[in-house]
């Protein structure tokens, strides 16, 4: 049985992938009261809404178009409306084209940008006003730190995510506000199928993972609710890598 | 009730979305046109597209729903064939007369 503490949580791009991970997670952690953005999938809204209910909290499900300002602001509105007050704010949203940089259009790169950068800045900006003290988390990417094949729009944009996280940190650490964000490595979610050689990217990744084996949603959102205790209470503006130590370079050890 | 913008509006604000998405001429938006094989839409440019209609006609475009409308069971060939610039006009049109009537 899950015993609630009354805290709430804003989840942008909270009902798919990590997303929705992240929000079972928060409920059965106690959180009380769980918002959910979405853009699209109506379907995939309502089983997240049942799936945190089932466990005792909350659930309001607000549909907004990140990459548009005006739905930013509208959805804040929203919330507020509901809530008074938050006591942390997730960042899960992602839009992307897999493809090199090389071959990335203007407009594809401004659309990533836009979601997975310049959302999280406007969404945390509007926070402020309802969190008086709290943490941030945002989701980031190996690729923002690391060149991968075909993540020539992602990465980028999740290295902006990354620097507005330290960039946030600094300024909201005297507020008591926490800011940190999670670089996921290979994690199967549906937005993932898209990718190019998906299976075989995937079996190469988990070829070289010492941990033997892809991430899963819950692997993050796992993180996500750690980051957000008060047992995370002295990191600040961090980005935790999980991805099973892929990225630390064992490939040559040839698993 | 809500303001229906005229028909040639309705199609302005899509060509123009199309035309600025895809950094194309205006004037190869053409009805007939094929929005992925004609004029090269990839996955992440149909959802610009989409943003851009939304932003300028204030209307939800539900892409799941949208691509339900081009038909059911439609090899992917038959899908590209009939995702044209004359469907979204139309998918619009129909979508901004549902919610003048609501």
């Amino acid at each position: 049985m899950v015993s609630h503490n009354g805290r709430t949580v804003c989840i942008a791009g909270g009902t798919r992938g990590i997303g929705r991970a992240v929000a079972v997670s928060l409920a059965r952690h106690g959180y009380s009261r769980i918002i959910v953005n979405y853009n699209q999938d109506d379907v995939a809204a309502a089983e997240t809404v049942s799936q945190v209910e089932q466990l005792g909290a909350s659930c309001h499900a607000i549909r907004a178009n990140l990459a548009l300002p005006l739905a930013i602001n509208e959805l804040f509105d929203q919330v507020a409306h509901i809530s008074p007050e938050i006591d942390a704010f997730v960042h899960c949203a992602a839009l992307g084209a897999f493809k090199p940089l090389s071959e990335v259009k203007p407009n594809q790169w401004d659309v990533s940008m836009s979601i997975n950068a310049r959302s999280f800045v406007q969404c945390v900006q509007r926070c402020r006003s309802l969190m008086h003290q709290g943490a941030i988390v945002a989701i980031s990417s190996l690729g923002g730190r690391m060149a991968l094949p075909n993540y020539g729009a992602i990465g980028p944009s999740k290295a902006a995510l990354e620097a507005s996280v330290r960039q946030f940190a600094a300024e909201l650490g005297p507020d008591g506000i926490r800011v940190n964000a999670i670089a996921g490595g290979f994690i199967e979610t549906g937005s993932l199928i898209s990718m190019p050689s998906y299976e075989e990217v995937k079996d190469y990744v988990a070829r070289n993972t010492p941990l033997g084996r892809i991430g899963v949603p819950e692997d993050i959102a796992d993180i996500v609710a750690f980051l957000l205790s008060p047992d995370a209470g002295w990191i600040q503006g961090q980005v935790i890598v999980a991805d099973g130590g892929f990225s630390i370079g064992t490939a040559s050890y040839g698993a | 009730m809500t303001n229906l913008p005229a028909r040639e509006q309705i199609i302005e604000a899509i060509r123009r979305a199309v035309s600025e998405a895809l950094l194309i001429p205006q004037d190869q938006v053409i009805p007939s046109a094929r929005l992925v094989s004609d004029l090269k839409a990839e996955s992440i440019d149909v959802a610009d597209i989409r943003f851009r209609i939304e932003d300028g006609l204030k209307i939800r475009i539900d892409q799941r729903e949208m691509m339900v409308a081009l038909g059911e069971n439609l090899t992917a060939e038959e899908l590209n064939n009939s995702f044209t610039v004359q469907f979204v006009i139309d998918y619009v049109t129909e979508k901004l007369t549902q919610g003048a009537r609501g």
